[in-house]
């Protein structure tokens, strides 16, 4: 009896379906329970458990204390899969400067929060059907990493 | 058989509580709303706290939802069910524990010149005398200093007028907001008559809104801003580096596009991104939205073809920024996006 791997697709298909969060969000932000430092390795290997690589991480935060924020912690985590960003930048040069995907992390108190752009929102910029589903999984992608994040991190931050 | 125990499953699947029960507001709340307001409605935004929800009506909450606010980054949520509207709104209702006000339709009648008058002398200080607001970003907004615990809100917001009740508006103006700047009114001396003027006076902004669209409409509907250099590869880089000195801008080491994403001897080198930045002007926009690192809009991307054009790619920041739903990250936008073109125009010559 094999029935366990199809209840198991049943199941996410339904689980899919009732659970779909809002859409139509051009920012996709979430709140990690965990701190700065802790949402930064789990953020880099759920990107990395995704089948992206860490391309490198931008600190944008000096000075930023002398502007009144309480932090000087914020990040942003450029990542992407070579033949993805070769292929997409060589057939859609317009598409270069959305490459490679950003998030930025930013500490909130003990917290963090995420944000990336929806690559839907962009997607609606370009008339390309080729590029819709390009955005639509770049979409659910970010939405699973970011998920993660909210879960309070990946299998590998757990193992800390 | 096969077939068999997956209907089974299936219809165990319906009749099992998570499957088939009324939306859970606590799980659509926390991937919806958590974000910004956090588990317990503090976070980023107004607060969602028990004395306020003791003032304002399951209406209000719900109608929020639905209309968000423009420009002042809470989205709207079109494309939720009423069912899951009505589970979130009875979710952050159950945290007082206590059912929510419930205020009649009906307009009240006012006087909308002696409101204006009234408003001037008591709210303009902090709602700005038009309205729109005090400073910098909207209710509590990230972690930066503020001159307020909970800056006060543009209640000239087309969200907050659509969603808000008169009779629902004169209740805050009396009884004010608990453990913010906003005071009670009434406290303060003012009689029934002059909240009817006031809230006359505060519907009529409703008439004044401008439409957003329109400076949509304008703006080139192109994500990036694409140009033909007359110049090689190396020149065209060069320029562009001077230009970005030219304008006070300082440039960070160049990068390839791809670097970072493979060994080094793989990388694409005809494609250069040109990274510039002036921390005051970056940072002017960053307090108002703290989001921006998504777009790091600071770029310009050097190709050269395969045909041996060379062309100049940047974002189209003006775009972009309408993205975020933040009317005060537009006009920054618009500066740079004004620097942006100068930058590559010189770079062009
Ligand atoms: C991206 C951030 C963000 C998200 C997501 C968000 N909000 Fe908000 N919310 C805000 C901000 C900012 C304000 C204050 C806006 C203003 O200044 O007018 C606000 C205001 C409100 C208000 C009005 C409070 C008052 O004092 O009148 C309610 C109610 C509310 N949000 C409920 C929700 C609910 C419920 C959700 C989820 C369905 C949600 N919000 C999602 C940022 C957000
Ligand atoms: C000292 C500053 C201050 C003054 C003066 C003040 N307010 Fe407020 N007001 C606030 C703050 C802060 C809030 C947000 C509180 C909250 O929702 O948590 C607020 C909220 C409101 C709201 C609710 C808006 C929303 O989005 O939920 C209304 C309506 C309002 N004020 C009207 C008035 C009127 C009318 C006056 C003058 C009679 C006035 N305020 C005077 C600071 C002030």
């Amino acid at each position: 009896m094999n029935t366990k791997p199809l209840i198991k697709l049943w199941l996410m298909l339904a689980l899919s379906l009732t659970s779909l969060p809002g859409i139509a969000q051009n920012i996709l932000t979430v709140r990690s329970a965990q701190n700065f430092e802790r949402s930064m390795t789990s953020l880099q290997s759920s990107i990395e458990t995704h089948g992206y690589k860490v391309a490198h991480v931008q600190r944008c935060d000096s000075g930023l204390t002398g502007l009144g924020y309480e932090t000087d912690r914020y990040r942003v985590v450029f990542f992407g899969k070579h033949e993805e960003v070769r292929r997409l930048s060589a057939d859609f040069p317009e598409l270069i400067p959305f490459l490679p995907l950003k998030i930025a992390v930013f500490a909130e108190g003990e917290q963090t929060i995420i944000s990336s752009i929806n690559p839907t929102s962009l997607g609606e910029f370009y008339a390309d059907d080729r590029l819709r589903i390009q955005f639509k999984r770049w979409e659910n992608d970010l939405r699973s990493i970011l998920s993660d994040m909210q879960q309070g991190g990946s299998a590998a931050a757990g193992e800390e | 058989m096969k077939i068999r125990s997956v209907a089974i499953a299936l219809i165990a699947l319906a009749c099992s509580p998570q499957a088939s029960a009324a939306p859970d507001g606590a799980a659509l709340y926390e991937s919806n709303c958590a974000a910004c307001h956090q588990v317990n409605g503090g976070g980023i935004g107004l607060p969602l706290s028990a004395s306020k929800l003791a003032t304002v009506s399951d209406n209000y909450i719900k109608s929020t939802i639905r209309h968000g606010r423009i420009g002042r980054i809470m989205p709207a949520f079109p494309e939720l069910s009423s069912a899951q509207v009505d589970a979130i709104t009875a979710y952050i209702r159950s945290w007082s524990g206590v059912a929510g006000p419930q205020y009649p339709d009906t307009p009240l009648p006012g006087d909308r010149r002696r409101g204006g008058s009234l408003f001037k002398i008591y709210c303009s200080s902090c709602h700005s005398s038009d309205g729109s607001g005090e400073g910098l970003g909207t209710g509590v907004t990230y972690s930066r200093g503020r001159s307020f615990a909970v800056m006060p809100p543009a209640i000239t917001n087309p969200g907050f007028l659509a969603s808000a009740s008169d009779h629902m508006i004169k209740r805050v103006i009396m009884l004010g907001r608990p453990g913010t700047a906003m005071k009670s009114f009434l406290d303060v001396g003012l009689r029934d008559n002059d909240f009817n003027d006031l809230v006359s006076y505060i519907r009529s902004f409703e008439a004044k809104q401008r439409i957003p669209s329109a400076a949509a409409e304008e703006t080139e509907k192109s994500p990036a801003l694409m140009f033909d250099s007359p110049n090689d590869f190396a020149t065209t880089i060069a320029s562009i580096k001077s230009a970005i000195e030219g304008k006070n801008f300082r440039y960070l080491p160049d990068r390839h596009l791809e670097k970072g994403l493979t060994e080094s001897g793989q990388v694409n080198r005809r494609q250069m991104t040109i990274r510039y930045c002036n921390f005051q002007q970056l940072y002017k926009m960053m307090r108002v939205e703290p989001r921006l690192g998504v777009g790091l809009p600071c770029r310009i991307t050097v190709i050269e073809n395969d045909d041996g054009t060379v062309q100049l790619i940047a974002m189209n920041m003006r775009l972009i920024a309408q993205l975020f739903n933040n009317d005060q990250l537009l006009e920054f936008a618009e500066e740079l996006h004004e620097i942006q073109l100068d930058i590559i125009d010189e770079a062009l010559l």
